[in-house]
């Protein structure tokens, strides 16, 4: 019996350390998502603008933001072992944003759903007129505002 | 006579000592914490993985998946008790199985059911947080004169 | 993805160790052990340490019942902010109901639906 709980344990715990060995180049180097933005409803020049701005922090491999005429949304996934300083992190980013886009209402979420739902929504951006567009944002921003 | 009979009496009593801490040493504490450690974790895995579930097909955020996570979890702990698989995996885990939300879960369903026979009034209603109340009791209180210590703080202290 | 599955079960699996020296070396009953865990939650929480820790384990830190004390004194603050002190009254279940009314309901259907044993 004993035998058998050291076994599963070891089992356990070193299965999972292989697998987040795996995980972590991908989440260092991540693919670009192929996503074409010429034919959105609005240029998304400032949200290309606002990713390369929030790729530059260190331990933030990743992420992914769109932009109507007056909002800006940027959600961004952090390194696993930075993720005590999730709420700071947020905050400098989001301080830098609202300093170099002044004319935009910012939105930065870390939250996986928020990432998730950003890039659903940029997927399908060629095929969104501006009021379903701006619909759509307005409701991400509204779901990362919702409180426990 | 007296005086013998004392040294008898601590005689045994010290005879008992010893075998009460033979007793002890033999606790399996390792063993029950590597039980405490597997169970737990596993208890916590099926948590996350419920959080995702709730993240990917629902609207809810991160930080709001929390809620319905933890009522899922404690009607999974209603069925496994009623079923009685629960005390099975207290058993093996101890504190890992009473610690996750689940063993708060199952103290209070294990004693509604058991005291179902005396009525539901007095039976289930007035035994069901025989066990969880004190966790509620200081749960609130010490939550009460953390906010209170805290709030006076940010009020008057100007943090 | 998979980081988070491993550090939910490492940092849920210490905190249930934890426990188990609780009851096996210092000889605590579980309701003090459970009492304990929640009372620390509670203070944490009071530090601001609990948010951050919750960030990085997810469930290996909402499951275990310390994150009771912890939601307690959420809602408390949440509600202090909006209406003062009166709110750290009020506030106090606004955001752990969910886990007390499920085990209140699910505890009920739990004695209509199954029958004791022994």
């Amino acid at each position: 019996m004993k035998h058998f709980i050291f076994f599963f344990t070891f089992l356990f715990v070193f299965s999972a350390c292989q697998q987040n060995d795996m995980v972590d180049p991908t989440l260092e180097q991540p693919t670009k998502i192929n996503y074409s933005t010429k034919n959105a409803p609005f240029n998304q020049k400032v949200a290309k603008k606002a990713e390369e701005i929030a790729e530059s922090y260190d331990g933030v491999p990743k992420a992914i933001s769109v932009n109507t005429d007056r909002k800006l949304l940027l959600a961004f996934q952090l390194d696993h072992m930075k993720r005590f300083q999730l709420k700071q992190k947020e905050k400098t980013i989001e301080k830098k944003l609202k300093k170099s886009f002044r004319d935009y209402d910012v939105t930065v979420s870390s939250d996986m759903k928020i990432y998730w739902e950003t890039e659903k929504l940029i997927n399908k951006l060629e095929n969104l007129d501006k009021r379903e567009m701006n619909k759509k944002v307005e409701n991400i921003i509204q779901l990362s505002r919702e409180e426990t | 006579m007296a005086n013998e009979q004392r040294k008898l009496q601590t005689k045994i009593m010290q005879e008992y000592y010893q075998l009460e801490k033979k007793n002890e040493t033999k606790r399996p504490v390792v063993q029950n914490c590597l039980r405490a450690f597997l169970v737990g974790g596993i208890i916590c895995s099926i948590g996350q993985a419920i959080q995702f579930f709730y993240m990917y097909f629902f609207h809810f955020t991160q930080q709001t998946a929390g809620n319905p996570t933890v009522a899922t979890m404690i009607f999974l702990s209603m069925l496994l008790t009623g079923f009685g698989v629960y005390d099975r995996i207290a058993q093996f885990g101890g504190a890992g199985s009473a610690v996750p939300v689940t063993g708060f879960g199952n103290a209070v369903i294990s004693a509604a059911i058991e005291h179902r026979t005396e009525g539901f009034v007095l039976g289930v209603g007035g035994n069901m947080f025989k066990l969880a109340g004190s966790v509620i009791l200081f749960g609130t209180f010490s939550a009460f004169v953390v906010a209170l210590i805290k709030t006076i703080l940010i009020k008057w202290g100007g943090f | 993805m998979v980081a988070s599955f491993f550090w939910a079960f490492v940092i849920g699996g210490l905190i249930c160790v934890i426990g188990q020296i609780m009851f096996d070396v210092f000889h605590l009953t579980p309701a003090h052990t459970l009492s304990t865990f929640v009372v620390i939650g509670a203070i944490l929480d009071g530090f601001g340490l609990y948010e951050p820790f919750i960030d990085f384990a997810g469930a290996g830190a909402t499951i275990p019942i310390t994150s009771f004390g912890n939601s307690l004194v959420h809602g408390a603050l949440q509600e202090a902010e909006k209406h003062g002190l009166i709110g750290v009254l009020t506030g106090m279940f606004e955001v752990t109901s969910s886990g007390i009314s499920a085990a209140i309901i699910f505890g009920f259907i739990g004695a209509l639906l199954f029958k004791p044993k022994g």
